[in-house]
């Protein structure tokens, strides 16, 4: 469903994703981890369209993200770490907004509003200005308006950062549902557990270098995620210092 | 620690005005740009109200009535003050977004405070140049000032502001309890706006008296204008004190109150009722209509957006309705002999002046840098860019269109333009409207200014807005100047070029915008 093949990005001198490659078939749940700067935001906005990249190639559902982003962007949601919506929107009608800009008929629509606004909590919020919601609500709201076209390719950045712990485990019982009817979802996270808990597939990231990736009972083996996390941090940051020594 | 809250509050004014471009080298560009414009503003500015004092001051010496001078001065410093301080008092003290930063640092709330007003204090005397600078210039030249009444100007200049700041707090404070307890914010900031703009122009017109320039009466009657006029002109020390007693008095009583409730009034949630969602239905419509809905909701939920970028559209039809009034005086000319080319004038210039009014509107030369922090949104939903930049041309003509036609058409009728001239007429002020729209979101694009933390920075100070307005108004000047030496030859030849050269520079932008526009759109911040 997503294919990063190669993927090199640079801003100036520094290379913040090199040479990255990265394979998320459908129903697959794929975790991108790694230390702040390591490119993480990077990859993912390149994966969306966001952000124009020197070399390699994204394809979404077998689309090149560059000659046909369009297609690609129909078949995907995307989630910022920190969504700015249209402040001067209520929420439903931010809803609404993309409701129509993915062209959802009015009973789906309705319905789904229905279901995920409950599901949040944020139903009786829907009618208040977005100027007038929380991170969390903010980032509900956000959650909400990816959930409602029913994506094949569900790409997130940092998504449960302002979460309550309901929501965050909603999301995560929803994310698992998604997978389970095909959809691929590839995600950056902070939290290592919640990686560990409900990812089949892992992707660790360090200085814009894809250090490891594949099955999570393959990369962990015996350990715990957050082991093998630092130790492959400390194992680079060794490898370094030789470098540079030598 | 106060002259550090005074320096960061500067710091962030002169941010505004200096950021200008996403990238450095156009930031250089486009700032120089931006501060020719400003000064060219600044030097048209007081070039006029140099001008506007030059034939005062012949009248008033002929009159004997030389005082009269500074106190029609300081009514216009006082309403230039008030005016244009009353809006930012409500945002830079009752609103400010680092409020709640300040009051969580060690530092007096008296100083936060202090800091503020001393700033909007020299935005007072900013403002207050403007109108003294100028005067002065030309009193000197054309009466002379004593030496008490150097110093009594001096002290004038000086006490002025602490007035017209009080009342502008005093104002802005009611402006900000009123809107921070209701929804619609917007209706009431603009309604406001709106009243104190028309109270201005009722005021000014109703100091000219009856064909002369001032009546001289209001100022003998309104004490605090006569006061400083007689202090100026005469010297009377007697009248320059009364003028500080009066300008300091209110400042000081405002200053002790708003500074005592300060920290209560900043800190007092104030919201309006919460309205809670009932599952109203939805209907669902094509992207485009979307998108133009959403571009429209952007402009009328921001005060700021309506009353800097689309309020020329209302005025447009003020001054239409008080230019109809005129007719009946131009009218006559068409019938005496000699003049009869003045008919051929009629229709072009009736479609030049809704266009010069119009060119007011730039409600499209700022939307590219409004999308900043939900570009994301735009840019990972599947539209086309074209589409987007399409939208924001159709909001500008939403907004714009319908009361510049209808400018034209109560012209039209008061001027009796006949029919087949009055249908070019409204072609060509479309043609106009739509000439400001291509205009505005061209430069919009081609100047985008991001990294703004109050949509004012754009709306207001951002080179594309600027060339927008004062390019549309310098353009269809020239379209005059054209049409007025055309009309001679034939009306019809005149609005027919006019309409053209509109049309075709439309049609070279639109081109421009589907093909190179929409990927310099979509590769923006990337």
């Amino acid at each position: 469903m997503l294919r990063i093949e190669n993927l090199t990005k640079k801003y100036g001198d520094k290379c913040a994703v090199d040479n990255l490659s990265l394979h998320i078939k459908p129903g697959e749940m794929y975790a991108f981890i790694g230390h702040n700067g390591a490119g993480k935001t990077t990859t993912i906005k390149a994966c969306t369209g966001l952000l124009n990249f020197d070399n390699g190639e994204i394809f979404v559902n077998g689309n090149s993200i560059k000659a046909n982003p369009i297609q690609c962007k129909r078949d995907f949601a995307y989630i910022p770490d920190n969504p700015d919506l249209y402040e001067f929107m209520s929420g439903i009608k931010y809803l609404n907004f993309v409701s129509d800009i993915y062209g959802i008929s009015t009973e789906e629509r309705n319905e789904k509003i229905k279901k995920y606004g409950d599901m949040f909590g944020l139903t009786d919020d829907l009618a208040q200005p977005v100027s007038a919601y929380s991170h969390g609500m903010k980032q509900k709201l956000a959650i909400i308006s990816a959930l409602i076209h029913s994506p094949k390719l569900l790409i997130m950045d940092e998504p449960f950062v302002g979460l309550d712990p309901k929501a965050a485990f909603l999301l995560k019982e929803e994310m698992r549902a998604m997978c389970e009817n095909g959809c691929a979802i590839f995600f950056s996270t902070h939290v290592i557990d919640v990686a560990e808990k409900i990812c089949d597939n892992i992707a660790i990231i360090k200085d814009g270098k894809l250090v490891v990736s594949g099955k999570m009972s393959d990369v962990k083996g015996d350990n715990s995620l957050e082991s093998i996390f630092l130790e492959l941090e400390d194992k680079e940051n060794d490898f370094g210092r030789e470098w540079d020594n030598a | 620690m106060l002259k550090i809250l005074i320096k960061s509050r500067i710091a962030g004014i002169v941010h505004a005005f200096s950021q200008a471009a996403s990238k450095k080298s156009k930031r250089k560009v486009s700032g120089a740009i931006v501060a020719l414009v400003a000064l060219l503003i600044i030097g048209l500015a007081l070039f006029s109200v140099g001008a506007m004092f030059w034939l005062l001051c012949t009248v008033a010496q002929m009159g004997n009535t030389e005082w009269a001078v500074f106190s029609m001065a300081t009514v216009y410093a006082a309403l230039l003050c008030i005016i244009g301080s009353v809006f930012t008092v409500k945002t830079q003290i009752f609103e400010s977004k680092d409020n709640d930063l300040l009051l969580s640092m060690p530092i007096p709330t008296k100083y936060i405070f202090l800091s503020r007003m001393i700033v909007l204090l020299l935005i007072n005397y900013a403002l207050e140049t403007l109108v003294f600078l100028p005067c002065t210039v030309v009193y000197s030249i054309l009466i002379g000032l004593s030496f008490k009444g150097a110093a009594s100007l001096l002290f004038v200049f000086l006490l002025l502001p602490f007035l017209t700041l009080a009342l502008s707090s005093i104002v802005g404070w009611i402006i900000s309890e009123i809107t921070s307890r209701i929804r619609h914010k917007t209706v009431v900031t603009v309604a406001l706006f709106l009243i104190f703009f028309v109270a201005y122009m009722v005021f000014t017109m109703s100091i000219s008296g009856d064909g002369m320039l001032f009546d001289i009466g209001i100022f003998q009657s309104t004490y605090l204008f006569w006061w400083s006029g007689d202090a100026i002109s005469n010297g009377n020390m007697l009248s320059l004190l009364w003028f500080a007693l009066a300008s300091l008095i209110p400042a000081a009583v405002t200053y002790f109150v708003l500074d005592k409730s300060f920290i209560r009034i900043i800190t007092t949630k104030k919201t309006a009722n919460k309205i809670k969602y009932k599952g109203n239905r939805t209907r669902s419509r094509g992207a485009y209509f979307s998108l133009v809905k959403k571009e429209l909701l952007r402009f009328f939920t921001s005060a700021t957006y309506i009353m800097n970028a689309g309020l020329g559209s209302v005025l447009c039809v003020v001054l239409s309705i008080y230019f109809s009034t005129l007719a009946k005086n131009i009218l006559p000319i068409v019938d005496v002999p000699d003049f009869e080319w003045v008919g051929n004038l009629i229709g072009p210039m009736v479609a030049i002046v809704c266009a010069f009014l119009g060119g007011m509107n730039f409600v499209s030369a700022p939307s590219i840098s409004l999308e900043e922090k939900q570009l994301w949104i735009l840019h990972s939903c599947p539209i086309n860019p074209k589409d987007v930049l399409m939208d924001k041309l159709t909001c500008h003509l939403v907004v714009c269109a319908p009361l510049t036609l209808v400018s034209a058409v109560i012209l039209c009728v008061a001027f009796k333009v006949s029919f087949g001239m009055s249908i070019l007429v409204l072609l060509t002020v479309f043609a106009s409207v739509l000439f400001c729209d291509y205009l505005g979101l061209f430069l919009g694009l081609k100047f985008p200014k991001f990294g703004w933390q109050n949509e004012a920075a754009v709306v207001k100070q951002s080179l594309a807005s600027m060339i927008a307005m004062f390019g549309s108004m310098v353009f269809f000047g020239l379209m005059g100047f054209l049409s007025f030496h055309m009309s001679k030859l034939s009306g019809y030849f005149a609005i027919i070029v006019v309409f053209a050269i509109c049309a075709i520079i439309c049609g070279i932008i639109h081109i421009y915008l589907i093909s190179s526009g929409a990927k310099e759109f979509d590769n923006l911040k990337k």
